[in-house]
Formats: structure tokens, C-alpha cells, sequence
């Protein structure tokens, strides 16, 4: 028997199947709580929508 | 758009094709012509092209898989520098396309190798002495009768050859 080991990391996404959209998904909470927090925008940036009806 | 979706990676059983090679390049893998597409299926029949087909089509029968014993080959035991040369990823994509799921070489080029992992093909780094006892049974034992047995756990436990 010839015995090997691989970056723990590397062989928990084997394991499991996941590619990388997999492993973005599985965030997919976070990333969903983290969009609709009213997080108030930096001076001088404008949200693109805003800048669309300013030039209309 | 449906999400093609990575097949878990627990156990692999299955035939091993002897390469017996050093520095196998990405376009002895998948050659340029084949990498118009973006889809990564598909690619499995232009695996090895120049060195499984003349140039007319036809099979060269004396490619490893091209015999009858590893025309189903699930793991590819390999020379160093497995992967060298351009990084496309549809090397791993023709490789997995054909059904190799394993590849065991003493050393991989970098870019290939963390491709392999993103498309659910597990690379083996491997002292040369064992890659060269596994290319000795590679040869020796092709019959799917025999075949060898690649395990994974879920525990901490390193994974077995």
C-alpha cells in the first residue's frame, strides 16, 4: 500500500464535489445578508442607477 | 442554465494506463485546435490526439490507450512535470472527458495541478521509486479484473494508494 496526503483544503473539495461556483455558493447567506445591509455609501460615489437618471 | 455539477470524490476503482513519459505538455494533452470551445464536455475523443491518431483519423494501436486493456482507464500513472506547457484548463476537461479521474506522476506543473482539483480530478505526487513500482503494475496488470483501489475518507486519515 502506498500512502499519499494532499492539501486539506484540496481534499475537503474532492471529497466533497465542489468546484468553485460550488464554494462561492456555500457562502451564498453572507453574500445575500451582506448586499441587502444598507451600508451607506462612500463620499463621492454615486450609485450607478443614480447616475442613469441624472443624465436622462 | 443548468450548473454542471461536481461528482464527490470518495472512491476510485479502476484500470491504470502506464504514460511513460517525462514533461507531458498540456498540448500533447488537448492540442490547440480543440480549444475554440468552452464547453467542457466533449473533449474526451481529442485526448492525446497526435499520439493516439494519425494524422488520417485512424487509431495508432501501439498508444497506451488505444490497447484493449486501458481503453477504459480511470487513472493515468505518469513521468515528471505531468501538465507542463500553456495553462489550459481544458487539459483536466479532456482528461476527465475520457474518464481519468486520477493522474500519478513524481511531480505536476503547477497550474495543472490546482486544475485538476477544480474540475474533480485528484493529482498524486509520488517519490519516483513508488511511481516507477506503479508503472511496473500499470504494465503488468491491465485487466479490469485486478484493478486497483483508490480510497478517500472523510476522517483525517491520510488517503491510500
Amino acid at each position: 500500500m502506498i500512502k499519499f496526503e494532499i492539501d486539506p483544503f484540496r481534499k475537503q473539495v474532492l471529497l466533497n464535489g465542489w468546484d468553485d461556483i460550488a464554494l462561492t455558493l456555500r457562502a451564498e447567506d453572507k453574500i445575500t445578508t451582506s448586499r441587502k445591509a444598507s451600508t451607506p455609501r462612500p463620499p463621492g460615489c454615486r450609485s450607478v442607477s443614480a447616475s442613469w437618471s441624472g443624465q436622462k | 442554465m443548468v450548473r454542471r455539477v461536481m461528482e464527490p470524490f470518495n472512491k476510485l476503482e479502476g484500470v491504470a494506463a502506464p504514460l511513460n513519459m517525462i514533461n507531458v505538455d498540456t498540448d500533447m494533452i488537448i492540442p490547440k485546435q480543440y480549444l475554440k470551445t468552452i464547453h467542457r464536455t466533449g473533449l474526451g475523443k481529442a485526448l492525446f490526439d497526435e499520439m493516439r491518431f494519425n494524422p488520417d483519423g485512424s487509431e495508432k494501436p501501439d498508444f497506451v490507450l488505444n490497447k484493449p486493456a486501458y481503453r477504459k482507464a480511470k487513472i493515468l500513472v505518469a513521468g515528471d512535470n505531468f501538465g507542463c506547457g500553456s495553462s489550459r484548463e481544458h487539459a483536466p476537461w479532456a482528461l476527465l472527458d475520457f474518464g481519468i479521474r486520477c493522474v500519478i506522476a513524481p511531480s505536476f506543473a503547477d497550474i495543472f495541478y490546482g486544475n485538476c482539483f477544480k474540475n474533480g480530478i485528484l493529482p498524486i505526487t509520488l517519490p519516483q521509486e513508488d511511481v516507477n513500482k506503479l508503472m511496473d503494475d500499470a504494465e503488468r496488470v491491465p485487466m479490469p479484473s485486478s484493478p486497483s483501489i483508490w480510497r478517500a475518507k472523510k476522517s483525517a486519515a491520510p488517503m491510500a494508494a
